[in-house]
């Protein structure tokens, strides 16, 4: 009876040896970190194994087509802001100019900043710059908007409005001006007239806003009545390239489309 | 179950005096074993890189000539001389931002990371921006997996294209890896990301995490996310998510374009450190974490700055 215990005391000893031994894998103990910024003084490596060089050949032509030159920087912001303005108002204008069929001719035109990936700086301005700004294969279309979905639209305006949290803050726009005091939208003037909730408007966006993008949901119901067809990267360069042609340099102003009064 | 009950006292005695007798044995073994016990590994990552495969152009305003994915494959290829085992990661949204993509479609990017030795990504919503369809028709230009561990693509083009997990053993280390994406609604549009179905990001890492760490005993858990750094409202972002979280060692991560000077440590549910990391975007910063292993019971209460990091990286 006592050599059965011993010999059962034995087995369990062993296997909590190896229960604790087992545990004894590596653990991480110690740890340090820096982040590595890419500056100038690290070399490019050429990846000649894969033909980089042939690959950045075949676009750099394109790319390098000079446009126009742009006065000032253009940049995202809020409640309104300079690229917002110049980017809304060229493109509204762009399809006013260019749709053949004018019962389409849209009221306003609504971007997203978070759509913008950079900015167009002060200078020569090329093909590549728009590319960096509007990396997006986004169309521009036109969809039709009952005046109380407007509501929602407005709100969200509004809430995009009200504060400057990020690049993402505030709304291009174009063909609206707006009021907001406090949490109350006290003015808004579509196409310089009063809105009208019993009227239908023609909105000018991008298909992917229109698909209820960004959190615009209230596109989801709306019709779309026409597909221009036009890249919205497309409608940028060809605007500026037409500005440079007649001698007319990148230029844009804040006119208080969109105010916020505390 | 009653035949391994102790009956008598004495037995129990005896049971105690054998386990402190074989405490003191151990004891003693784990004191010759501590001076070999240290292994190491760099963790190195990406995300966000955008496409962004030369510097950023010249006349640029924020980043003038810098960054680039040619770059990063330049200090890779430096810290893989200078150390026995790296581990090199990319955290999503690898596709949109120069004329690159639009040209070539993402395939050009997953050549050269291919070629720099990525041992894993995971898809970041900009990567759905061609549609699933052209996701997988570059796909096979990826020598490394995508970790898609809560994206299921069951009933999409993508199906078994992904991986939910990775385990790889390095020097002895044995390393698991999951991935973890942002929730595409809002995002990418409907007809970009199709029928893949989005699961709940805090579910998924508790059963990967706890396969990895149980199931295939690793040493060290990664989770590889495009969540986003943090964020002001409720939404699940890296840093709470490490809060949340159990079994993950690290979280390398991304979309939120989140610039930081050195990995940060945060507290789990049971008050352990994760490490968590994140390199900015458009291929300007390379995230480096160096961690150090050992069978000592240390556990790993702070987090210093990597001063070999410090010196200066430039190759002539």
């Amino acid at each position: 009876m006592i050599n059965k215990n011993y010999f059962k005391n034995l087995i369990v000893t062993i296997v909590f040896f190896i229960l604790v031994l087992s545990c004894q894998g590596y653990r991480m103990t110690n740890a340090s970190s820096l982040n590595i910024n890419t500056g100038k003084d690290i070399s490019e490596f050429d990846f000649n194994e894969i033909k980089l060089s042939s690959y950045r050949d075949s676009i750099s032509k394109e790319m390098n087509r000079h446009l126009n030159y742009s006065k000032i920087n253009l940049d995202v912001g809020c409640p309104e802001g300079l690229l917002g303005d110049f980017i809304s108002d060229l493109s509204i204008l762009y399809i006013k100019k260019n749709i053949q069929n004018i019962k389409f001719e849209p009221d306003f035109c609504i971007l997203n900043n978070g759509g913008f990936r950079n900015m167009i700086s002060k200078g020569p301005v090329t093909v590549n710059d728009i590319y960096q700004l509007m990396p997006f294969d986004n169309y521009l279309v036109i969809l039709e908007i009952q005046g109380e979905q407007l509501s929602s639209l407005f709100n969200y305006i509004k809430n995009k409005s009200i504060s400057n949290i990020n690049r993402k803050s505030g709304v291009p726009l174009s063909g609206i001006r707006m009021k907001i005091s406090g949490d109350n939208i006290t003015r808004c003037m579509i196409n310089n007239r009063t809105f009208n909730p019993l009227k239908k408007y023609k909105v000018l966006t991008t298909n992917y806003l229109a698909r209820g993008g960004d959190q615009m949901d209230f596109f989801k119901d709306c019709n779309l009545i026409f597909n221009t067809e036009f890249l919205l990267r497309d409608v940028i360069i060809k605007y500026i390239e037409e500005l440079g042609k007649s001698n007319i340099q990148i230029n844009a102003q804040l006119d208080g489309r969109v105010q916020v009064l505390q | 179950m009653e035949e391994f009950k102790y009956s008598s006292r004495r037995g129990f005695l005896t049971k105690i005096i054998f386990a402190a007798v074989s405490f003191q044995f151990l004891n003693s073994f784990s004191f010759l074993k501590k001076n070999q016990g240290f292994k190491s590994l760099t963790i190195l990552h990406t995300n966000d890189m955008h496409s962004h495969i030369d510097s950023f152009p010249l006349n640029h305003s924020k980043y003038p000539g810098l960054g680039g994915i040619r770059r990063i494959a330049s200090l890779v290829r430096k810290i893989k001389s200078q150390q026995k085992n790296v581990v090199l990661l990319d955290a999503g949204d690898i596709f949109q931002g120069t004329p690159y993509f639009n040209k070539f479609k993402g395939s050009l990017e997953l050549k050269l990371m291919s070629n720099m030795g990525y041992v894993a990504s995971t898809m970041g919503n900009h990567d759905f921006d061609n549609g699933i369809k052209g996701f997988n028709n570059v796909l096979h230009n990826a020598n490394f997996p995508f970790l898609c561990s809560n994206y299921d693509f069951s009933n999409s083009e993508l199906k078994n294209k992904t991986k939910k997990y990775l385990v790889k053993e390095i020097d002895g280390l044995k390393i698991g890896f999951f991935g973890l994406g942002v929730e595409l609604d809002g995002l990418v549009e409907k007809r970009h990301f199709g029928e893949t179905k989005y699961l709940d990001p805090i579910k998924t890492t508790h059963y990967w995490s706890e396969y990895l760490k149980y199931e295939e005993r690793c040493n060290l858990v990664i989770c590889i996310s495009h969540l986003g750094y943090k964020y002001e409202d409720d939404k699940i972002s890296d840093l709470k998510l490490a809060k949340l979280s159990k079994n993950v060692d690290v979280i390398v991560g991304g979309h939120t374009h989140t610039f930081l000077e050195k990995a940060v440590l945060i507290k789990n549910q049971e008050n352990k450190n994760v490490i968590v990391n994140q390199a900015g975007w458009g291929a300007l910063s390379l995230g480096r974490i160096d961690l150090k292993f050992s069978k000592n019971k240390e556990i790993l209460d702070s987090l210093s700055v990597n001063e070999i990091s410090k010196k200066n990286y430039a190759i002539i």
